[in-house]
């Protein structure tokens, strides 16, 4: 080993912190090379001077630690149970409220429990094919439907399109406007189911929203 | 009490638990924040921090390391913040050394005592000087006498980086130790001796 690897090391050797083999062989090196000992010997020099006593603390030292520990725990203490006095205040607050308002309150949850309910039935009646099947389910074989248009979207020119294409190859078609968007509008009275269905699909892709209605 | 026993109980909010347990270690934790500030005074306030912080924290030591490692690891960590806050004080590591450094009484004869306090001032003095990253490992390793493995743990680094440090530590030491011509005076002495 060169005596650049072992003053690397020298320190590790110092603390104890090589292998055994790296041990010997810093040993036999340190015997034959005088610069590497004299390193050896400057580095032992200064961990020597380093190792001074632990110091003593002043006679006053450790009481005022403990007091000041014995503070931090009454002052914990007292923090524990402001805590708990106020959680109790917060809960007889809360309880105080819940028994002065029990009438409005079960009256307000079931009146937004209804409306929910009944917005989510009228959307299940009025949007997208399966709801139609469902609907068409109850009704006659031979039965007409009519089609309406409950809304028609950003895309009005597509559906615009749709319809008139449509108006053109069926006779009972009647022509319209699609002035208001958000109106009901009527369109095709005397469709048979599949004929509804097929036309429903293709507003529905345009983004627009209509409705099967049996006659 | 066993030391998990005490520790335990201090975890449970025993303040007498934590005196009985603190007591221990009461000259290990004030030596430690000695070496950082070189006088008494800094030394008493810090050191009465440590044990608040201490108190405070006890709760979240897990067992991972030994207790002795961790109190190292906070204390550690309370100095080089107070440091850092003096610094931000504009308080330089220089100014702290021009407040001097109290000589540490021992309990040695008078000449005896006279060589150990100057080597220990002048010890404080070169420690003043050097980054906050040598000063801690030269503390811990040289000083405290913890090996590799602690001081890796008590300051989150690996091996590598606890040998590589300490040896720029070292190397920065004796320069400025071989600067001071009080070192020759009491290298002579001790070559005699």
């Amino acid at each position: 080993m060169n005596c650049d690897l072992i003053r690397k090391n020298l320190g590790e050797y110092l603390d104890g912190e090589v292998s055994s083999t790296l041990q010997i062989e810093i040993k036999d090196h340190l015997k034959n090379c005088a610069t590497c000992c004299a390193e050896h010997e400057e580095l032992f020099q200064m961990h020597d001077i380093l190792q001074l006593e632990p110091v003593t603390p002043p006679a006053g030292f450790g009481g005022a630690w403990r007091e000041r520990i014995r503070n931090e725990a009454s002052v914990k203490e007292e923090v524990a149970t402001n805590n708990v006095v106020s959680l109790s205040n917060k809960t007889k607050k809360a309880l105080k409220w819940y028994q002065q308002v029990p009438t409005w309150a079960a009256a307000a949850v079931i009146l937004v429990v209804g409306v929910f309910f009944g917005l989510k039935q009228s959307l299940w009646q009025t949007s997208g094919a399966d709801e139609l099947s469902y609907s068409a389910s109850q009704v006659d074989e031979g039965a007409t439907y009519q089609l309406k248009i409950l809304m028609v979207g950003t895309r009005s020119k597509e559906v615009q399109k749709i319809l008139r294409d449509f108006s053109s190859s069926h006779e009972g078609g009647m022509a319209f406007t699609l002035r208001v968007q958000q109106k009901e509008t009527a369109v095709f009275p005397g469709l048979a189911l599949d004929e509804a269905k097929m036309l429903q699909e293709q507003l529905t892709k345009a983004g627009a929203k209509v409705k099967i209605i049996q006659e | 009490m066993e030391e998990q026993a005490l520790i335990l109980k201090c975890q449970s909010g025993d303040s007498c638990a934590f005196e009985e347990l603190l007591g221990k270690y009461e000259k290990m934790i004030y030596s430690l924040t000695y070496r950082y500030f070189g006088n008494h005074e800094d030394a008493c306030d810090v050191g009465q921090e440590a044990m608040i912080r201490i108190y405070r924290k006890i709760i979240e030591f897990n067992g991972n390391s030994s207790f002795k490692t961790w109190l190292y690891r906070v204390v550690v960590n309370l100095c080089l913040d107070e440091l850092r806050r003096r610094k931000h004080q504009s308080t330089s590591l220089e100014e702290i050394g021009e407040k001097g450094y109290e000589p540490v009484s021992g309990e040695l004869g008078p000449v005896e005592n006279y060589e150990n306090l100057e080597k220990a001032t002048l010890i404080q003095e070169i420690l003043g000087t050097l980054s906050e990253e040598h000063r801690t490992i030269l503390i811990l390793k040289e000083i405290e006498g913890l090996d590799y493995n602690e001081i890796s743990s008590v300051l989150n680094c690996n091996i590598g980086t606890v040998k590589s440090r300490l040896n720029r530590a070292r190397d920065s030491f004796r320069r400025k130790l071989s600067e001071r011509p009080r070192y020759n005076i009491l290298a002579e002495g001790r070559l005699q001796a």
